[in-house]
């Protein structure tokens, strides 16, 4: 299973230094590939790049996690 | 067109109807939280039925029309890291509801910090700001349904449609507005897919290159510094919005949200295609009353009439979806978390009146103004975001003092509001951000110096606690 810190890095980190600040530094490039910056490019690339790194961390860590079953008592504490 | 637009508004309807079978009698934790019964599917419709609001179909075109891409970065950034941030705070704020019994986020705060007062300012706070999203959603549905071209007043046919979203939620609460949510979901993706493929096909006819120049001008410091505190404020905030942590509330497990939260980028396809339609716009300069109205304008000028009854259906189900989602969290902040002592049947019947009463103000807030529906949703951050150290304090930390998080929200929202309201110079810094770096240094100064009693955090919790119990 992979370990806790790797999820972070590749669930959260990663998804996170794809956008920032990669996006706004894309953005200063003269480069506009049909009249569109890279910036905003390369957002759209990070969009399934995210979904990836969340399924790694399913699949290496998360789906391997027992499931929680509890009972809410949505009336609790509340009166009458 | 016609037909093709209320063919679908019957449709909805009709399944709407369908959702309440085998729940005619509903509690109201089923009526707002449809008792936490909802598999991945339901779930994930719901919760990227809230993200793609009619303040996205006609917002981030008519965004990236009027400001060019700065506006791209900043909206496409905070919803795809919203959903990275979900992904692993989420499953942790479903334990937290389930082991306090929450239907709404007050409820969350009153039970961990035993806490009346901050069950109140939460409330308070989350009515507060969700009020302008109502007015969102319907000066986006006038948009659409002045393209419909009935020659009935907007006030009418907005009224119209408060009615609508106000029938979807007696039906059946939440579970209607998850069954409605599939539909416009499946349609939404058409129009846009379509609009955005035969804009493309349409590229190169009659274009004026100039017009797309002119909207590419050159990022700043300071829209680089609004983009990203921007992203930062909001994809955190997304966690804290009222409605999303009551959609959060109805998933059966928490692996039900997690599995969800995986694929919800992916639908953030349709952005691409959106893009497309603003810069087809600009390329191809066509009269607009405000540029909130690009993608429909397009469709207009390139699909045939009866496609476009579906697109405007398609972006009319996704105003009233998400209506019916801000009325279900909003009815219970008041009938659960401001009035005391109502029975579970009090507060289903208290929330139906003040929800009626949300969409007549919405309805006349929308009749008088005018604001780019983009600007409307970066203000309800600033507000919303303001509970995220409460909110860190409920699920990691153990002796956050509930006084140092009143404190923190009030100085927060204050700050962000009067920054916002006197336009303080702050170099492109969003004023939500400041207010939530002051909030956070009050809670965390105060938990410091002053910490208050151990309390377990949900994230400590662990299978031996027997408040969780794990299935075999």
């Amino acid at each position: 299973m992979m370990s806790p810190a790797a999820r972070i890095i590749i669930g959260l980190v990663i998804p996170f230094l794809s956008v920032i600040p990669t996006v706004p530094l894309l953005n200063h490039l003269p480069i506009a590939p049909f009249g569109i910056p890279l910036g905003l490019l390369w957002l759209f690339a990070a969009i399934p790049l995210a979904s990836l790194c969340l399924a790694i961390c399913w699949f290496g860590h998360d789906r391997n996690l027992p499931d929680e079953e509890i009972a809410a008592d949505y009336d609790s504490g509340r009166e009458p | 067109m016609t037909a093709a637009f209320l063919g679908i508004i019957l449709l909805s309807l009709a399944l709407a109807a369908f959702s309440r079978r085998g729940h005619l009698v509903q509690k109201a934790e089923d009526f707002f939280v449809a008792s936490g019964q909802f598999n991945t599917v339901l779930f994930f419709f719901l919760a990227v039925g809230e993200t793609y609001s009619i303040g996205s179909i006609l917002g981030y075109p008519g965004g990236v029309y009027a400001g060019g891409t700065g506006a791209a970065t900043w909206f496409l950034g905070y919803i795809l890291l919203a959903f990275v941030v979900g992904y692993f705070l989420n499953p942790l704020i479903w334990r937290a509801g389930r082991i306090h019994g929450a239907i709404t986020l007050p409820d969350l705060f009153r039970r961990h910090f035993d806490s009346r007062a901050l069950e109140l300012v939460v409330a308070g706070a989350g009515l507060l700001f969700l009020v302008p999203l109502g007015m969102q959603q319907f000066l986006g549905l006038q948009i659409i349904l002045k393209e419909l071209d009935w020659g009935i007043s907007p006030l009418i046919l907005t009224f119209a449609a408060g009615i609508l979203a106000f029938i979807y939620i007696a039906i059946s609460g939440i579970r209607a507005s998850a069954y409605v949510a599939i539909l416009k979901d499946v349609l939404l993706i058409l129009a846009i897919l379509l609009t955005g493929l035969v804009a493309l096909q349409h590229w190169g006819d009659g274009a004026s290159a100039t017009a797309t120049q002119l909207k590419l001008a050159t990022p700043t410091l300071q829209t680089d510094m609004f983009s990203i505190t921007t992203i930062l404020l909001q994809c955190m905030g997304f966690c804290l919005v009222p409605q999303t942590c009551a959609y959060v509330f109805t998933a059966r497990s928490a692996k039900a949200v997690r599995r969800a939260q995986i694929t919800m980028p992916l639908y953030m396809v349709m952005f691409p295609f959106l893009t497309l339609v603003a810069y087809f716009a600009l390329r191809h300069p066509m009269a607009l009353a405000s540029s909130n109205d690009v993608f429909p304008a397009v469709a207009h000028a390139l699909l045939p009439a009866p496609m476009v009854g579906l697109v405007l259906a398609g972006a009319a189900l996704s105003g009233l979806v998400v209506l019916t989602g801000i009325c279900l969290a909003i009815g219970p902040l008041v009938s659960r978390n401001l009035v005391p002592g109502l029975s579970n049947d009090q507060q289903r019947q208290w929330s139906k009146l003040v929800m009626a009463l949300y969409l007549l103000l919405s309805i006349a807030g929308a009749a008088t103004s005018s604001q780019l529906l983009i600007t409307i949703n970066n203000f309800f951050y600033f507000g919303i975001t303001q509970s995220l150290p409460g909110m860190l304090g409920i699920l990691f930390l153990r002796r956050m003092r509930a006084s140092a998080i009143i404190a923190g929200i009030i100085a927060g929202d204050a700050v962000a509001i009067a920054l916002y309201e006197f336009a303080v110079p702050l170099y492109g810094v969003n004023p939500g951000f400041v207010g939530l770096v002051v909030n956070a240094g009050i809670v965390f100064a105060a938990l410091y110096f002053f910490p208050d009693r151990e309390r377990t955090p949900i994230a400590s919790l662990s299978s031996k606690n027997p408040a969780i119990r794990m299935p075999a």
